[in-house]
């Protein structure tokens, strides 16, 4: 297994890829322990990594310049920094010059999400169904026919509604909620 | 609009469709807000997919949970059988001239003994079973069956399927008639003749219909009585009871699947072990929980610390070591309640049970057996700490021992329904579902219907696996007809016959792992032990040629060297006469980099001289192992030649004699070389030519060399027993991988996915990296005296390893290890600057030993570490290379 099939697994969602990346978890949770992180939040810690990490993957033209663990290992501590920063502890200044590649990763990621606030919101108030339906096509590029069958809909047409439905309701979600923030 | 915004934002538009999309957008505000809203929620349903991916994944991890995919659908060609028992009727004959029912089917004709028992197969597959004198007390008779089992043979028959008015469902007809000459026969009384209908579906409403036939030939089907499912007996030899694939991987990786001893004493010899792996990390120790059934309460625990030692621990003495464990005792004795159980101390790994990752932390006691397994935390993080977290993982084991399959196939289940097609098709799904306490269902009620255990096991089990079972279960199907409830004891032999067979293939398990062991270290021990002399030979060597040199170059000099030479076992002399320690510097310096010197002193020219060698050996590729030798005539020990790209090259002093031996080996045959080396540069072509081991033998004698503490012949023979030890490595590689492959296929459970542990383990903050401590070499030994350009004026000396002082270590020696302490002091002077100690731990097959390697200028010894005291080893361990560490940061 290299490392060009485990990036292709993250693309395409299949699990297996994600349990594999825990394979890095525990040399990385020592040093994150030993660096002074609270264990309780190791796992925090590197799930965010492995977050910025498998968004990445998304991008096709995507490609790791040093091995997955390296890569993780210096996302996790920059994901690791953050957080202290935000505790006002205290800030390391040597860096690497991947180590500066994956704080942009993190920061692009942290931005990110913050942006999507309120998209994060509106799909929030989606049903468990219409999210599991959103996600089979935009993030697992399943055909509608492939999720009218796996999630049991009469026809493919029947699902392609459903999701039109989800996507329609989310969007006059969040409009309201932006109406309402301002 | 919706769609064209989703395929904008998917890239599916056309390049000109885009560029008009996009100009709308930028007009457009309400489109532009919409489309960018869009947007927003595709990236956040995508970013919220993958944090649902990898929380679902950490729970998997976290659980061992497996994910098995797809349901495996109920083999559709089994041939069931149905037993039947059909009496032929004396046909209501009132018209002679009538044409007999079904005379254009085809006639299965046989000639029977009548006085012993008689198996029949017919064309399409009935089999009749005959006992001896079913007709009566003729002696031989002629049988006639007749068979219509599927639709088109009916019509053709011309056989209805009319119970009086009513329509019948049939499974097929067949029609038998005895005769003796002329004279139909007749079932005698108390007779049965049990015949098999094959059919691919058992239907359990099916019931057996005597035919009536009229004068028009007409059957008409009266006297349904209900048909008793007998399971039929096969030889264990008939049935496969392998888990699926097993013969066909067999094949595959190119061993005779068709050789039935072969393929059973393969699959018997997986002894089910519920074997903790750890990958990396500490395994502290392993043993056994008995718990005494008797008393009901583990008293006892057998402990096999890191070094495989057994150690007998008493909770009370378990509770003064680490209180945690005591405490532990308690809850394990009330989780593996009446049963024993196995254990392992692991530190800062995964930890795997049968492939399923269990727990990643640090200091975990697993305990497990083949139910369940359960991980108790006892981390800490410092060694005052003692608040102890508690986590309980419990966890199904999935796994069917062959052990259990092995103790089925004996005599005494020989008449129950084990022996049967039917419970072949049961225990292929049981392999599926990896559950033997549901072959325990079945082996349990063996004196009751095989439907019983069907409907418990299908009650039992996870609802996606329910469905075959349910449908075994809706087939009713009976028992054998040798079925009795003395059946109802052979679970309890079952049990003590697996545990049998299991401990067998246990013990033949351990024995090849014990060899392994063995193997490994020995070559370590070699690996020590050469690594060893030789080092101390290049420091003989180093410090006979510095003197050479010092004494030439004195000489040139025109002045008498401060003779005597150092004595051997000096460390540091210093040399006080001012003035000579800058040609010192010079003879240090080219001796170390073994390049000439040409300098002045006193107005005199000094000169040592080193000149090139560069050997090239033809087809040198070729040869199983090659190694070149100088031998230099006035120095104690051997020279190696290092290989540089294609040549080995080396500096030769001219104030010595060398001769040159090379020496290698190739398909068991030795070939060797020697020459006088001639006093300049010099490049050599070497050609080596074939000889035998005693001429080999005795060519080699002349090299041997008496202050050495390793001659050529003793290098020669500890690369022969490294080829030895890679070729057995090899091939253990070979068996291991494939009985991984087996096991893979035999336990379909087991969590795939167990990839190696990351190939770079940063080297800040994390541990691994400290086990690499070899034995110093040549290059060590010029590293530690890199510092000449700082030696002062007043004391150039030999060059030493001068070590640092480690007095925390000792100390710790002292009042933890007394007798290392003890033996240390007898065979060191720890006073004594060159004297080192470093720590190792030998890894092996999941034993450890600690070791301390202590060494001076003079020797070598290395300690073995009594840790059974320190009952989380990896924190002594960490603390003894600390220790080690922090000494030598004092410098």
């Amino acid at each position: 297994m290299n490392q060009t099939d485990l990036i292709s697994q993250i693309r395409n969602g299949e699990q297996k890829g994600f349990t594999k990346l825990y394979n890095y978890y525990p040399v990385i949770k020592k040093w994150l322990v030993t660096n002074g992180c609270p264990k309780t939040d190791t796992n925090d810690v590197f799930q965010q990594a492995l977050l910025v990490f498998c968004e990445k993957c998304q991008d096709e033209n995507f490609t790791l310049t040093a091995s997955i663990d390296t890569y993780l290992f210096s996302v996790s501590k920059f994901v690791f920094y953050a957080k202290s920063r935000k505790d006002k502890k205290e800030n390391p200044t040597d860096f690497s010059e991947l180590e500066i590649a994956s704080s942009n990763d993190v920061d692009e990621l942290l931005q990110k999400e913050e942006k999507l606030n309120l998209a994060f919101q509106a799909l929030a108030a989606l049903s468990e169904r219409c999210r599991t339906v959103l996600q089979l096509f935009y993030l697992k590029k399943k055909s509608m026919k492939a999720i009218a069958e796996q999630l049991k809909f009469k026809s493919e047409k029947v699902a392609k509604n459903q999701k039109y439905k989800c996507l329609k309701y989310a969007k006059e979600h969040a409009l309201k909620l932006e109406q309402k923030i301002n | 609009m919706e769609e064209i915004i989703e395929n904008y934002l998917l890239g599916k538009l056309s390049k000109e469709e885009n560029a008009n999309f996009e100009q709308r957008i930028n007009t457009d505000t309400k489109l532009a807000k919409e489309v960018q809203l869009q947007r927003e929620l595709m990236q956040a349903v995508k970013l919220q997919g993958l944090k649902a991916d990898i929380s679902n994944a950490w729970k998997h991890v976290r659980m061992g949970k497996m994910i098995k995919t797809g349901f495996i659908a109920i083999v559709a060609a089994a041939v069931l059988s149905l037993g039947i028992y059909y009496i032929t009727q004396a046909l209501h004959q009132e018209n002679v001239d009538h044409t007999e029912v079904g005379a254009n089917l085809p006639s299965n004709l046989f000639e029977i003994d009548n006085t012993r028992d008689t198996v029949v197969e017919t064309t399409e597959g009935i089999i009749l079973h005959i006992p001896a004198y079913a007709f009566g007390d003729v002696k031989t008779y002629e049988l006639e069956i007749k068979e219509a089992l599927n639709t088109l043979d009916i019509l053709e028959a011309g056989l209805s399927t009319m119970a009086d008015s009513n329509l019948l469902a049939t499974a097929g007809m067949f029609k038998i008639t005895a005769k003796n000459g002329t004279v139909e026969l007749q079932i005698a009384d108390g007779k049965q003749i049990t015949a098999q209908v094959p059919t691919d579906y058992v239907d359990p409403n099916i019931m057996l219909f005597d035919g009536q036939e009229d004068a028009k030939g007409n059957v008409n089907w009266v006297n349904p009585t209900k048909i008793k499912n007998y399971l039929v007996n096969r030889s264990f030899d008939d049935l496969n009871f392998y888990p699926k694939g097993y013969l066909a991987k067999v094949a595959e990786l190119g061993y005779n699947a068709g050789n039935k001893d072969f393929t059973d004493s393969l699959y018997w010899s997986f002894d089910c072990r519920v074997l903790g792996e750890t990958e990396e990390g500490y395994l502290e120790g392993y043993g056994l929980i008995q718990i005494s059934e008797n008393l009901g309460a583990p008293t006892l625990l057998n402990f096999n610390d890191y070094n495989g030692d057994q150690v007998s621990l008493t909770k009370d003495i378990l509770k003064s070591l680490d209180p945690i464990f005591g405490n532990l005792l308690e809850e394990i004795n009330a989780q593996f309640n009446k049963e024993n159980a196995e254990f392992g101390v692991v530190n800062g790994t995964w930890w795997k049970i049968n492939g399923q990752y269990l727990t990643h932390d640090d200091d975990v006691i697993v305990v497990y057996n083949s139910k369940k397994a359960i991980s108790y935390n006892v981390s800490r993080w410092t060694s005052d700490d003692t608040q102890y977290t508690k986590e309980l993982i419990e966890l199904e084991l999935k796994q069917i021992c062959p052990s259990s399959i092995q103790a089925l196939q004996t005599e005494k289940f020989a008449n129950t329904y084990i022996a049967t097609k039917e419970f072949e098709i049961r225990l292929q799904h049981l392999f599926d579902i990896c559950d033997e306490a549901s072959l325990n269902v079945y082996i349990q009620n063996l004196d009751k219907d095989i439907s019983y255990a069907d409907s418990i096991v299908a009650s039992r089990i996870a609802p996606e696996k329910k469905e075959i079972f349910n449908r075994f279960a809706a087939q009713k199907l009976s028992n054998t007809k040798a079925a009795s409830p003395a059946f109802a004891q052979l679970s309890a032999y079952h049990k003590k016959k697996s545990k049998a067979y299991q401990e067998a293939a246990s013990n033949a398990r351990n024995k090849v792992l014990a060899k392994y062991s063995k193997e490994d270290a020995d070559k370590q021990n070699r690996d020590i032990q050469k690594s060893n002399q030789e080092w101390k030979d290049q420091v003989d060597n180093y410090n006979e040629e510095l003197n050479t040199n010092l004494v030439e170059a004195y000489r040139q000099a025109g002045v008498t060297y401060p003779s005597p030479p150092l004595p051997k076992g000096s460390y540091i002399v210093p040399v006080t006469s001012t003035g000579w320690k800058n040609l010192d510097q010079y003879v240090t310096a080219a001796t170390i980099s073994r390049t000439s010197l040409k300098t002045t002193y006193n107005g005199k020219d000094i000169s040592i001289e080193y000149h090139k060698l560069k050997i090239q050996l033809k087809n040198e590729e070729s040869y199983d192992f090659v190694n070149v030798y100088l031998i230099p005539n006035k120095l104690p020990a051997y020279q190696k030649m290092k290989k540089n790209g294609a040549f080995y090259t080396e500096s030769l002093n001219e104030l010595f004699d060398y001769d040159l031996v090379c020496l290698a080996k190739k398909n068991g045959e030795y070939h060797f070389y020697k020459d006088a080396l001639q006093k300049r540069d010099n490049t050599k072509n070497v050609t080596l030519r074939k000889t035998s081991k005693k001429k080999l033998d005795n060519l080699l004698k002349e090299y041997d060399k008496n202050a050495a503490n390793r001659n050529v012949a003793d290098d020669l023979f500890y690369k022969e027993q490294n080829l030895l030890y890679n070729q057995n490595l090899e091939k253990r590689k070979k068996d291991e991988a494939f009985r991984r492959e087996i096991e893979n296929i035999i336990w379909p459970c087991k969590a795939e996915g167990s990839l190696p542990p990351p190939s770079e383990v940063p080297s800040d903050g994390s541990l691994g990296s400290e086990f690499v401590k070899t034995a110093p070499t040549r290059k060590d030994y010029i590293m530690t005296s890199k510092d000449m350009t700082s030696y002062t004026a007043d004391t150039i000396t030999k060059i030493v390893t001068i070590a640092p002082r480690q007095t925390n270590l000792i100390a710790h020696l002292k009042s933890e290890y007394p007798n290392v302490y003890k033996k240390l002091v007898k065979d060191f002077d720890l006073a004594d600057p060159t004297f080192n100690a470093s720590f190792k731990i030998n890894y092996c097959n999941f034993k450890k030993t600690p070791i301390l390697v202590a060494s001076n200028t003079e020797k070598t010894h290395q300690y073995q570490m009594d840790m059974r005291s320190k009952f989380i080893k990896a924190r002594e361990f960490k603390k003894i290379f600390e220790l080690c560490a922090a000494d030598c940061d004092t410098i």
